[in-house]
C-alpha cells in the first residue's frame, strides 16, 4: 500500500496514468499516420510525400503540362494517401466507438457495431447498384451508391426503433433482431450475386471486405460530422451506459431509464456506422476487438473505455491500412484487420488470462 | 421518512403475485420482510422501487406518489440492492461501487465520490478488495460489494434482496448489524428481505411476515415470531425461547 496517500489520491492518479497512455496511443497513431503519407503505389516515398505536403503549404498547386512528376505526386498524395489516411482514422474511430457502446447497450461482450445488420442491408444497397442498377434517389454521379449504402443501413434501426415502441425489447432480443435482418439481406444479396458480372462480383467483394482507399477529401466531412456526433453524444451519455451495463433492473434503481436509454445510444451509433460503412464498407475486427484489448488496457467505465476504443480503432485501421500497401498495392484494409485483429485478440485475451480485462 | 403502501397488487399474466399489501413505515428503521419462497418479496420490493408497476394500488414516498417522482430524484431517495448482479464487463471494486454514486455525481467520478466509496469500503471491512476485480470475488465479498453499492447511493430508503444470502454465519451478523447501525446513523428505512428468522428476530426493529402474496402478520418481533405464525406460514414445527427478550426460533421438523 502507499503509506499515507488517501486511497481517493491513488486513484486519481491511476486515472491520470491511463490518460496519459491515451496520449501515448494518439502519439503513434498521429506517426503512423504521417508515415502512411508516403506509402503506396511504388512511386512515392516518404520525402516525396513530404514535398508534397510542403508546396501545398505554400499555397503551389502543380500544373500537369509544366512539371508532370510533381503533379503525379501530388495527385498520389494530397488526392489519395492524405484523404485516405484521414478517413481511416475517422472510420477507426467511430468503429471503435460503435463496438463499445454495443456491447455495453446489448451486454453481450460478441456484439459489434454490425450486430444490427448495418453492414449487410448496407451491402445490399450497394449490391442493387451494381447488379440490378438501382439507385433510390439517382443523383447521377457516384454519391448514388453511397446513398443507396446509408438508406437501406437505416433499415435495422427503424426496424428496432419500431418494435421497441411495439414492445419491452430486451438487449437479447435486439441482438436477434438483428442477426434475423442480417440474414434476410444476405440471402437477397447472395441471390443478386448469382449470374452477375465477374467485374461486378469483384465490386461487391472488395466493399464486403472493406477498404478505405477510395476516400477523398469530399467524404471526410461526412466521416469528420459523424465521428464529432458519435463522440459527444456518447461522452455525454457514458454515466448512463455504465449504469446500463449494469443490468436493466439495477440501472433503474440508479435513476437510468434502461430501454429508452439503450434505444438512443443504438440509434446514435447505428446512423454514425451506416456512414463510416457508406466509404469504406464493412470493415470486420475494429468494432468486435478493439474495445476489449481497450478494457484490457484502461477498464470497464466508459468514460475511458470510450476515448480508448477510439484512439485505438484509429491506430488498428491506420496500422493495417498500411501494412496493406506494404504487403500489396490492392489488398483491402478489412482483410488485413481480420488477420491482425483476430489473433491480437487471442494473445490478449490468454496473457491476461489472470486479471481478465481491465484493472 | 414515510413509507406507505396502499393496496399494492402486482400479477404477471395468469399469476397473481402480489395481492393487495398495505402497510406504512416511517422513521428510521430496519425492517426485515419474511416469508417462504415464491411469496412475492422480490416483487413487492419491485414495486417500491418503481422496476415493476403495480397492477393495482400505490406506494407513497412521504405522501407523494412514487409514479408522479422523477426517475433520478427516486434514484436519489430509494435504493435497490439485487440479490445478484448481472456485470457483464470486469470492472474493479471501486470502478462497480463506485456506479452507486451515479444519481448525485456528475458525469465523471470526483475525488468526493471515490472518497465515499473507499469510506463504506472499510467500514464493511472489504477495503483490500478495492482494486479486485468486482465479477472475481467470492459470493459474500460480491454480496458485500453489491451492499457497498446501495450504500454509497445514500439513499433515505434503501431496499435489500436478502443481502446476507451468501454469507457465512460471522458476516452475516456482521453485516445486519452495520446495516442497523447505518440505519439509524444516516436516519434510513431500511428494507430487507431475509431467510433466517433469528437474524430478522436479533436486529430488525420491524418485521413483515408474508403468505400467499399479502401480509400475514407484521409488528415487533414478539408480535411476528411466534410459534403459531411460522407453522402457518412456513409448515414447519418449531419451539421459540426468549433470547434477551427476543424471540429466537428452534426449528424442529418440517417436511416438503
Amino acid at each position: 500500500m502507499s503509506g499515507d496517500v488517501p486511497p481517493e489520491e491513488t486513484y486519481i492518479r491511476g486515472r491520470r496514468i491511463r490518460y496519459v497512455l491515451m496520449m501515448a496511443l494518439i502519439l503513434a497513431t498521429a506517426v503512423l499516420v504521417v508515415f502512411s503519407f508516403g506509402t503506396g503505389s511504388g512511386v512515392i516515398s516518404f520525402d516525396i510525400a513530404m514535398d508534397v505536403i510542403r508546396e501545398r503549404m505554400n499555397g503551389n498547386i502543380p500544373d500537369r503540362s509544366k512539371d508532370y512528376w510533381a503533379w503525379l505526386c501530388d495527385r498520389l498524395v494530397y488526392d489519395g494517401t492524405i484523404p485516405r489516411a484521414l478517413g481511416g482514422v475517422m472510420v477507426g474511430a467511430i468503429l471503435g466507438i460503435s463496438g463499445a457502446v454495443m456491447q455495453m447497450c446489448v451486454r453481450n461482450p460478441l456484439a459489434s457495431p454490425y450486430t444490427t445488420g448495418i453492414s449487410s442491408a448496407a451491402l445490399f444497397g450497394v449490391t442493387i447498384h451494381l447488379v440490378l442498377g438501382i439507385s433510390i434517389i439517382p443523383l447521377g454521379n457516384g454519391m448514388d451508391m453511397i446513398l443507396n449504402a446509408f438508406l437501406f443501413s437505416m433499415i435495422p434501426c427503424m426496424l428496432m426503433v419500431f418494435l421497441s415502441m411495439k414492445m419491452k425489447t430486451t438487449p437479447s432480443m435486439l441482438v436477434l433482431i438483428g442477426i434475423g435482418v442480417m440474414y434476410i439481406f444476405n440471402a437477397i444479396t447472395m441471390m443478386l450475386k448469382y449470374g452477375a458480372e465477374p467485374e461486378i462480383l469483384k465490386q461487391i467483394q472488395m466493399w464486403s471486405v472493406g477498404s478505405i482507399s477510395g476516400i477523398t477529401w469530399n467524404d471526410l466531412g461526412y466521416l469528420l460530422i459523424a465521428t464529432m456526433i458519435l463522440f459527444v453524444s456518447m461522452m455525454a451519455l457514458s454515466g448512463r451506459m455504465d449504469a446500463l451495463a449494469s443490468g436493466d433492473r439495477m440501472s433503474q434503481s440508479l435513476g437510468v431509464e434502461p430501454v429508452g436509454t439503450r434505444l438512443l445510444c443504438m440509434v446514435i451509433i447505428s446512423a454514425c456506422t451506416a456512414v463510416a460503412v457508406c466509404f469504406s464498407g464493412s470493415i470486420g475486427f475494429v468494432g468486435l476487438v478493439i474495445p476489449h484489448i481497450s478494457r484490457m488496457l484502461v477498464g470497464s467505465r466508459s468514460d475511458m473505455l470510450l476515448p480508448c476504443s477510439a484512439i485505438l480503432g484509429a491506430t488498428l485501421l491506420i496500422g493495417a491500412d498500411v501494412l496493406s500497401r506494404i504487403l500489396s498495392t490492392g489488398l483491402p484494409v478489412g482483410a488485413v484487420t481480420a488477420v491482425i485483429g483476430a489473433p491480437v485478440f487471442l494473445y490478449f485475451l490468454v496473457k491476461m488470462r489472470t486479471n481478465g480485462w481491465g484493472r | 421518512m414515510k413509507l406507505e403502501s396502499n393496496g399494492v397488487a402486482f400479477s404477471y399474466p395468469g399469476r397473481d403475485v402480489l395481492k393487495d399489501v398495505t402497510f406504512t413505515f416511517e422513521g428510521p428503521q430496519l425492517v426485515a420482510i419474511l416469508g417462504p419462497n415464491g411469496v412475492g418479496k422480490s416483487t413487492l420490493i419491485h414495486c417500491i422501487d418503481r422496476i415493476l408497476r403495480p397492477t393495482k394500488g400505490t406506494v407513497m414516498i412521504d405522501d407523494r406518489d412514487t409514479m408522479d417522482m422523477k426517475m433520478k430524484e427516486m434514484a436519489k431517495t430509494v435504493g435497490y440492492v439485487p440479490y445478484a448482479s448481472s456485470d457483464t464487463f470486469p470492472m474493479s471494486v471501486v470502478d462497480a461501487v463506485l456506479l452507486g454514486r451515479h444519481p448525485h455525481s456528475n458525469w465523471r467520478s470526483t475525488r468526493k465520490d471515490v472518497a465515499i466509496v473507499y469510506d463504506i469500503l472499510k467500514r464493511m471491512g472489504i477495503d483490500d478488495l478495492a482494486k479486485c476485480q468486482f465479477n472475481e470475488l467470492s459470493a459474500g465479498q460480491h454480496q458485500k460489494a453489491m451492499l457497498a453499492r446501495g450504500l454509497v447511493q445514500e439513499p433515505e430508503i434503501l431496499l435489500l434482496d436478502e443481502p446476507t444470502a451468501n454469507l457465512d454465519v460471522k458476516h452475516q451478523l456482521g453485516v445486519t448489524k452495520l446495516l442497523r447501525d447505518l440505519t439509524r446513523e444516516r436516519k434510513m428505512l431500511t428494507v430487507m428481505i431475509c431467510h433466517d428468522l433469528n437474524i430478522a428476530s436479533k436486529y430488525a426493529d420491524s418485521i413483515i411476515m408474508m403468505k400467499d402474496g399479502t401480509i400475514f402478520a407484521a409488528g415487533s418481533a414478539e408480535d411476528v415470531i411466534t410459534r403459531e405464525n411460522i407453522e402457518t406460514v412456513y409448515d414447519v414445527k418449531c419451539r421459540i425461547i426468549d433470547d434477551g427478550g427476543r424471540p429466537h426460533v428452534i426449528l424442529q421438523d418440517g417436511t416438503l
